[in-house]
């Protein structure tokens, strides 16, 4: 047999075509066949019969191995382009491995980048987009009092709500609360959710044993129940299997116990679920509108859409309905719908945004920085590859040679990258404060790692295929011609390069400008007049047991009873009592002034606390006029209050509040005589600007509870043993709970700022250094490439200072471009960050001129080396090297 | 045997394929007339069937092909026995051997039917 001749391996040049090479086979079979019988002497028609005889069905084997023939050829060409693929990745990692410096370096800032994206993509993903653990959460909405601004319901809305069955299919309440529970063992707070009957079963919230409320258990007039969780079941009962129907003690109560809720997602009412604070046990609402009035608006209302209804056509029905109730005079409020994820992500939003934007920033950085190294490393490479363009290797092949090393780089980059993600994520968790929606609930899964792969990927893809286009569109004649392999790139390449150290500088710009006023904003709000001293204060809350201290004079005679005693301790500077503490929000309402009316929507409105005698002193607010309260304010002396700066400036502008007579409003009858002005204390927040407050003498207005703030020489924390002792001693059935510093207080309510603050911090150095470091290697470059230009001009008599010059004059250029954009998208950008940033603008003019300054200084250094370099050259060793 | 034992044959037309590779060379006509040739007739197959079993041991690796030009100068197909082919030959025919030396010997017994 022979060779087949040459040419007819063209016949195949677009690859083989199955279909004829099974005819061609096939046919040379029949046609051998019939000339044998023709051979034979057969005519020859017969001899084609024959020969069809002999071998079947032509048609049916053609098509068999048509199919089978095209099935192997697939999978050959699938495992041809596998192997090639195998190839170049095992070239690349071989030239990686070789270069360990540029890998290292390329990885190190992927997975700066990669890492940090994917750890606060973790912490969004958990915040923003689970949905919420309970059944069919689309159609649950957060019902609100809309007066001013949205405000919990009070139980006779929530009461009046229930009828707009136009727009809910059902409608729950709840607030919680803490109530101690005592009996059998050490009294304990618990954290208890107050709910109406249907809540349960609208959340989902299923017992593992026993059963839910039975409707109208809520009802004040129903026996009490309670159902606890399964952890305080184990951890208090010891998991006594004849729980149910067990009495506990709750605040002097009995409850009998009828569930045991299992721990879970589903098993935390909205408002708790960003903190994912446990909650210890379930109890009905039991209230009715004498205990809860209408001016008592401490409601958190969960409403279930009616089926098919949408938001909008929620919103609508219940504006109308909103609308009845103002006409027929119920009430001048409106109703509200919120989307209940709002009510889980609370105030936390503005510091999502802001990590969100960060991260992306950190990112762009770290892809810049890379495709910034790509460049150089093609520019080195540009020789090896125009040999092998000019030893005939395909364009397509190299480009994706170059891109399969590209992407080999991104996913070492992205692995490493999803490391610095767990250790991220793990970092948030511990330290990030509590404030952050679900932030317990953020994990790198599955969902996050296919996440960090496709931003790997996408990087590679993106930032690889530009220096990959240019270096494999390389023109060999060009390159040689060259020489040097340092001095090569032409203008196009420096333009890139050029462009990618602006967009740096100028994201890099950005951030500092976030950390810059976040730290501006920190140092206002630490220097904010809080109205207090915070050092060296701790401060518990106590609850009376109702039946044991029922009435007005117990209660009275318990807590100076106990104020005594705990000023007598060794230590104790000053104590008193207070119904909230500063900067934790409380109890608010409208209050009346003696002579004057005001139109129904336009009441005057106040902050209302009740604080015992030495409460200002203790908590050195200062007093601006009149007195404070003492201990002859007591239950049949004349009725008096304190008010703050605010209230007196707001309700008796231009004259003395002293004197004037108010209605407290409050579980308060009559009017009292304003006695003292005090200073401003910062009620909400640090953050909010003090509105009006009316404070109240505690044995004018009784209560069951109480934060006592103790002021001590030594450490306040110090003291807690001995106080816990006091109560003990006084009432053995009294938990102390909430303990904790004022200090701690204030540093809680910053914790979110901190956070931004490191964040952005850390954010912006790291992309300051990336920076710098791309600028030095551009201005590198650039020396290198002219150095025979500058041997020259020094040859001809040019001063180190002019070389020196002229090469910075680059490197500013790109500064000063870098920086303009970065301050324009900073003017932009800055929006996002307007809810964390206090008492300076987005736009605070000291922080861009500290930014600019900064990050001029940065990149002058980086470009300061290579320019003193450069006027170092010795021109007589450079014009000979040419 | 006639065109209706295919069936039996099934199972042997891939060793008689490799049987008829052992030797040299061949495109699948080939590889009919050697089969023809070498059985006297007796084994008379259906010789589009040849091709489905060539393909099946192409996939196992037991035959390769290769475009040749034959002895009246056309494009043919040419099947080569590979060394796995060769082994698995020896491995099948010898398990063939003793399964026809045994069948042989149950036939032979008394009374015998040969």
């Amino acid at each position: 047999m022979r060779e087949q001749p040459r040419w007819r391996r063209y016949l195949r040049f677009w690859g083989p075509d199955v279909a004829a090479d099974v005819d061609d086979e096939l046919r040379f079979h029949l046609d051998m066949l019939e000339r044998d019988f023709l051979a034979a002497g057969l005519p020859p028609a017969a001899a084609r019969e024959e020969a069809l005889a002999r071998f079947g069905d032509p048609g049916k084997v053609s098509r068999w191995l048509r199919d089978h023939d095209t099935r192997e050829l697939r999978r050959h060409r699938r495992t041809e382009a596998m192997s090639d693929l195998l190839q170049d990745a095992r070239y690349g990692l071989r030239r990686l491995w070789r270069g360990p410096g540029f890998t290292l370096a390329v990885v190190l800032v992927l997975a700066l980048g990669i890492g940090a994206t994917t750890a606060i993509f973790s912490v969004l993903d958990a915040a923003l987009l689970r949905p919420l653990p309970y059944p069919e959460p689309e159609r649950l909405v957060a019902v609100h009092d809309f007066g001013e601004t949205e405000v919990p319901a009070s139980f006779p809305e929530y009461l009046d709500w229930k009828q707009a069955t136009e727009v809910f299919e059902d409608l729950g309440a709840y607030f919680s609360t803490t109530l101690p529970l005592t009996g059998g063992g050490e009294p304990e707070m618990l954290n208890v959710v107050q709910m109406s009957d249907n809540l349960p079963r609208m959340l989902g919230v299923l017992p593992r044993v026993g059963r839910a409320f039975a409707p109208g258990e809520d009802a004040r007039s129903a026996e009490r129940v309670a159902m606890l969780s399964e952890e305080l079941w184990r951890r208090r009962f010891g998991g006594d299997a004849s729980i149910l129907g067990r009495v506990i003690t709750l605040w002097d109560k009995p409850y009998t116990v009828i569930g045991i809720i299992p721990p879970g997602r589903r098993s935390i009412i909205p408002t708790h679920l960003a903190t994912a604070r446990k909650i210890d046990a379930w109890i009905p609402l039991r209230l009715d509108t004498e205990v809860a009035p209408r001016d008592l608006n401490f409601l958190d209302v969960i409403g279930r859409l009616r089926p098919g209804l949408d938001f909008a056509q929620a919103e609508e029905r219940i504006e109308a309905f909103a609308r009845r109730l103002q006409e027929s005079g119920v009430t001048d409020d409106s109703i509200r719908l919120g989307r209940l994820e709002r009510l889980v992500i609370g105030d936390a939003r503005p510091l999502l945004v802001a990590l969100a934007g960060a991260a992306v920033m950190v990112l762009l950085i770290a892809c810049t920085n890379v495709a910034n190294l790509l460049l150089a490393r093609s520019a080195v490479r540009r020789r090896e590859i125009a040999v092998r363009v000019a030893l005939g290797a395909a364009r397509g092949r190299i480009l994706r040679q170059l891109l399969v090393e590209t992407l080999l780089l991104a996913l070492l980059g992205g692995a490493a990258g999803v490391l610095v993600a767990k250790a991220g994520v793990a970092g948030l968790r511990a330290l990030g404060p509590a404030t952050v929606p679900r932030l317990a609930e953020a994990t790198v899964d599955a969902r996050m790692l296919g996440f960090a792969l496709a931003l790997s990927l996408l990087t590679g893809l993106l930032f690889g295929l530009l220096p990959a286009l240019r270096a494999s569109r390389t023109d060999l004649a060009e390159v040689m011609k060259t020489g040097a392999p340092g001095a090569v790139g032409g203008p196009a390449r420096d333009r890139l390069r050029g462009a990618l150290i602006v967009a740096e500088v100028a994201l890099s710009f950005a951030l500092l400008i976030g950390a810059g006023l976040l730290i501006r904003s920190l140092d206002r709000l630490l220097a904010v007049d809080k109205g207090f001293d915070a050092e060296r204060v701790v401060s518990a809350f106590v609850l009376l047991p109702s039946n044991r201290y029922a009435e007005a004079h117990q209660q009275v005679a318990f807590f100076r009873e106990l104020r005594e005693r705990v000023a007598a301790l060794p230590g104790v500077q000053a104590v008193a009592y207070v119904s909230n503490l500063p900067m934790t929000g409380g109890a608010n309402g409208g209050f009346g002034i003696e002579g004057r009316t005001y139109p129904p929507n336009a009441q005057p409105f106040a902050e209302k606390r009740i604080a015992s005698p030495g409460y200002f002193e203790t908590m050195r607010t200062p007093v601006i006029a009149g007195r404070t309260f003492n201990e002859r304010d007591g239950a049949g002396a004349p009725a008096v209050v304190v008010v703050n700066q605010t209230f007196a400036r707001r309700y008796f502008p231009g004259e003395s509040a002293l004197g004037k007579r108010v209605d407290f409003r409050w579980g308060t009858t009559g009017m009292q005589e304003i006695v003292g002005v005090v200073g401003d204390v910062r009620e909400q927040a640090l953050h909010q600007p003090a509105e009006p407050v009316i404070y109240i003498p505690l044995a004018q207005r009784t209560t069951e509870w109480a934060y006592f703030v103790v002021r001590t020489t030594g450490d306040p924390m110090a003291i807690v043993p001995s106080l816990r002792q006091v109560v003990t001693s006084l009432d053995r059935n009294l938990p102390l709970s909430e303990v904790r510093t004022l200090e701690d207080l204030v540093a809680e309510g910053l914790g979110e700022r901190r956070l931004a603050m490191s964040l952005f911090g850390a954010f912006s150095v790291l992309s300051l250094v990336l920076a710098a470091l791309g600028l030095y290697a551009v201005i590198s470059y650039t020396v290198v490439q002219r150095r025979q230009e500058i041997g020259i001009r020094m040859a001809l008599g040019a001063r180190a200072e002019h070389v020196v010059r002229s090469v910075l004059r680059q490197g500013l250029a790109l500064i000063a471009g870098g920086a303009a954009l970065g301050a324009l998208a900073s003017l932009w950008l800055g929006r996002f960050l307007s809810g964390l940033v206090f008492g300076i603008g987005t736009t605070d003019l000291t922080t861009f001129a500290a930014v600019a300054l900064l990050l001029t200084t940065t990149a002058l250094l980086a470009s300061m080396v290579p320019a003193l370099r450069a006027a170092h050259l010795d021109p007589a060793s450079v014009l000979r090297s040419e | 045997m006639g065109r209706d034992t295919g069936d039996l044959l099934q199972g042997t037309l891939g060793l008689l394929i490799l049987k008829a590779l052992a030797g040299e060379e061949r495109h699948g006509y080939g590889i009919a007339r050697w089969i023809q040739e070498v059985t006297g007739d007796v084994v008379q197959i259906e010789e589009g069937s040849l091709y489905p079993a060539l393909r099946r041991l192409e996939d196992r690796g037991f035959v390769e092909s290769r475009w040749g030009l034959s002895e009246n100068n056309r494009r043919a197909r040419y099947y080569a026995v590979t060394r796995a082919g060769r082994q698995h030959l020896h491995a099948d025919a010898s398990t063939w051997m003793r399964f026809a030396r045994a069948v042989m010997r149950v036939l032979e017994t008394e009374p015998s039917v040969v």
